[in-house]
């Protein structure tokens, strides 16, 4: 399935502003984005719902631009998983089948439904009414009813946005495990990063009508393009430290305004005066100075317990820096050093957000090799 | 910022009870007879799920509710049947209850000013540096982001210095990065001011974070009233344990069974039996019990062992740093979640071994919910 130059317009406003996307056979494809961002539309387009403004659909290489819904072999779960009241689960499963397109011989339709059904953990609620299930039950019905016809592509729509937390990790799992037995084409829309880091082969992260960047889980994760991407995923979010690129005497710097921190960054590259973020992620950090690593010094400001572990606020200079530790002792107003490891550092310029590579790129072999503590 | 020079504000509820009357039906007890002490300058957190009687136990300390019987005493005087605006406690409200026409600090200086109080200005400036809304002081709550508002809303309910702070879901309404820093500060302004402090939240993690203790509340009573690691590691019963933690805990149902050594195995399932060994106070011979055991605290092993408990992979989900394995228990139709590192490898279908930290396996009785407590014994007892 491929976008090529996907724009749509709704009168002045742009809701896809020229997309580009292939997605593989088999594939299990995300699109991860706050509200407003397009996803919808994406799939909408997809689908035949909506005609692009501009732009090629293709799926299995053909192109399916002026196509009708209904011939595109495309099956779409909607966010509001809209069942018929007055029929039972069966029927509201058998309902795509009744179609001519998707009739099915009768005992053949049961075999199916009773599988699909299953699989989902609905097999016992088959002669329910939709108004007896829970929320969740409901949303496998939704599911089912999407799973039981022959599509070349799977499209959902933020499937899981309507339970709440637990049942949504829970059905997060079995969707994993159902996305692995299937391996249909699909395209899954949601604004949860950790359904887009759980589920998807690849991922697309979307923005405004663009695409931000398109990846595995670890290349967003490591090499996010810019900071959108970087602040997209974690909890607790990415520590992004205010700075300029200094130089001493043949040594570039990460230097906070207030002088606090100064990190060597090993590198020539960087123009002196550059207004740039340092990326850190709470859970690469470390309390306590470790050699080979980039150490900043601070006071603590808070230390919030975590389950298992602890989440550390610590004070450097005007800024704060969150990490995670099972370290039990730490004591608010304490004067701490935390070591990050060099090659997790992440650079941003300020002004654009852009990402201006991974600070060790430059130094292969020993990525160590330029970072040294000014703290 | 106020100094606080004052007597000592302990906060105690006495067998607090709030019923609700309907006509033609039995009363609704949304308050059943609680009992707390909230010690001066500590802040308490209440937690639970909607409609388990947190807002209206809130609600009856602040004065916008009376209770049906019990009582409530701040720094040793009965404030029930006091106007809330007798009582000098403080509620900074979920929804910021900021007026529109009014600059921010006009919003925060206006029960002050009500009250012909001196200083007014002068105290708002403190504490709206205090909070870092200094440079908004002259700004209409319009225009504000939502944390913005949160700080002005906390601002207002400080700056009278009162002997009591209630939170009322303070940062339900904020985006992912304005909680993490507003709960930051929230627990710093908390520990450097010394209000003793209610916190009313369902969100585990904002209890976790920011109480001295926690009060879990369902059904309108305590389930558990203890600090944040005890509600975490010694969890009072089953309730607490499933509402506590996340991912959550596992609850696997099963039967307690002595062996011929004295021995005592959890029986999940007929091949499935977690040894706890020679324990002291645990349950009875073929007591019903759920044993409780956290993500963390399971060992995936490739290759089963006789002591490990063999379950098949159902689905693996990499998160982040951590990845989420989901199993079937064999021979059971038991689920369970462990957490693991985001790049193991687990194949859906294959057979590995679990092996349970036994100093963190919870055993409940399913009976009643409760907690029963127990220790493994490492070296044979004599008897």
């Amino acid at each position: 399935m491929a976008l090529r130059g996907v724009r749509k317009e709704y009168g002045k406003t742009v809701a896809l502003a020229g997309l580009d996307l292939e997605v593989a056979d088999g594939e299990f494809f995300v699109l991860l984005g706050p509200s407003g961002a397009g996803k919808t539309t994406t799939l909408k387009c997809v689908a035949g719902l909506e005609t692009p403004t501009a732009g090629r659909v293709e799926i299995g290489g053909r192109d399916v631009t002026e196509v009708e819904p209904n011939a595109r072999r495309v099956a779409m779960a909607f966010e509001n998983y809209a069942l018929y009241p007055q029929e039972t689960v069966y029927d509201n499963i058998a309902f795509p089948l009744r179609s001519k397109r998707y009739a099915q011989p009768p005992d053949v339709a049961r075999a199916l439904i009773t599988q699909v059904a299953g699989t989902l953990g609905i097999g016992h609620l088959l002669e329910r009414m939709p108004r007896e299930l829970s929320g969740g039950q409901r949303q496998r019905v939704a599911l089912a009813r999407v799973m039981v016809r022959p599509a070349d592509v799977l499209l959902l729509d933020e499937p899981l946005s309507h339970l709440d937390a637990k049942l949504r990790a829970t059905m997060r799992a079995e969707l994993k495990s159902l996305g692995e037995l299937q391996h249909t084409t699909s395209l899954y829309v949601t604004h949860d990063y950790l359904e887009a880091l759980a589920l998807g082969d690849r991922i697309a992260i979307l923005r405004d009508g663009k695409l931000v960047q398109v990846g595995s889980r670890e290349e967003l994760w490591r090499t996010p393009v810019n900071t959108f991407v970087a602040t997209a995923f974690g909890q607790p979010r990415i520590n992004l430290l205010r700075g300029v690129i200094a130089r001493e005497n043949d040594d570039t710097l990460f230097a906070t305004e207030d002088g606090v921190v100064r990190l060597s960054l090993g590198r020539r590259d960087l123009a002196p005066g550059t207004a740039v973020e340092l990326g850190l992620r709470p859970r690469d950090l470390l309390l306590g100075e470790m050699p080979g690593m980039a150490t900043l010094r601070g006071q603590v400001y808070v230390v919030e317990p975590l389950g298992r572990q602890r989440e550390v606020t610590v004070q450097i200079g005007g800024q704060r820096v969150a990490l995670v530790t099972p370290q039990e002792d730490v004591v608010p107003d304490s004067l701490v050093t935390i070591s990050a490891p060099p090659d997790r550092l992440l650079l941003f310029n300020a002004e654009t957000g852009a990402r201006m590579s991974a600070v060790g790129d430059d130094v292969p072999g020993d990525a160590t090799a330029g970072i040294a503590a000014h703290g | 910022m106020a100094e606080r020079h004052r007597p000592v504000d302990d906060l105690v509820l006495q067998r607090l009870t709030k019923t609700f009357l309907q006509r033609g039906k039995a009363p609704v007890y949304a308050v059943n007879g609680i009992d707390l002490t909230v010690g001066d300058g500590e802040l308490l957190g209440l937690l639970g799920p909607s409609g388990c009687g947190k807002s209206t136990t809130l609600r009856m300390i602040a004065g916008l509710e009376e209770p049906t019987s019990g009582d409530i005493r701040i720094g040793g005087r009965s404030v029930v049947g006091l106007p809330a605006h007798t009582r000098n406690v403080a509620v900074a409200f979920e929804n910021y209850a900021l007026f529109p026409p009014l600059t921010v600090e006009e919003n925060i200086t206006f029960g002050m000013r009500a009250r012909g109080e001196l200083n007014a200005r002068q105290r708002a400036r403190d504490v709206a540096e205090r909070l870092g809304i200094e440079h908004l002081l002259d700004r209409k709550p319009g225009g504000l982001s939502s944390g913005q508002k949160q700080r002005v809303s906390l601002a207002r309910a400080i700056v009278r210095t009162p002997s009591v702070l209630l939170l009322d879901e303070p940062l339900s309404h904020l985006d992912a990065a304005e909680r993490d820093a507003t709960r930051r500060e929230l627990k710093r302004l908390q520990r450097e001011t010394g209000f003793t402090t209610v916190l009313v939240t369902h969100d585990q993690h904002e209890a976790l974070s920011l109480a001295d203790r926690i009060a879990v509340m369902n059904d309108g009573t305590f389930q558990h009233v203890g600090t944040a690691d005890d509600v975490y590691d010694r969890p009072a019963n089953l309730f607490v344990a499933d509402f506590v933690g996340e991912p959550r805990m596992n609850l696997l149902p099963g039967r307690l069974r002595t062996e011929a050594d004295g021995s005592l195995v959890a029986a999940l399932g007929p091949n499935a039996a977690v040894a706890l060994g020679r324990t002291t106070g645990a349950g009875l011979d073929g007591q019903e019990i759920t044993l409780g055991i956290r993500p963390q605290d399971i060992r995936v092993e490739a290759r089963g062992t006789a002591r490990t408990l063999p379950a098949t992979v159902f689905a693996f989900e990499p998160l982040q740093e951590l990845g989420r394995l989901t199993l079937n228990l064999a021979g059971t139709d038991q689920r369970l979640v462990v957490e693991t590192h985001h790049d193991m490898v687990a194949v859906p279908g294959e057979t590995v071994g679990l092996q349970f930290d036994l100093a963190r396996t919870h055993l409940f009785d399913t009976a009643t919910g409760e907690r029963l407590p127990w220790e493994s014994a490492p070296a044979p007892m004599t008897r």
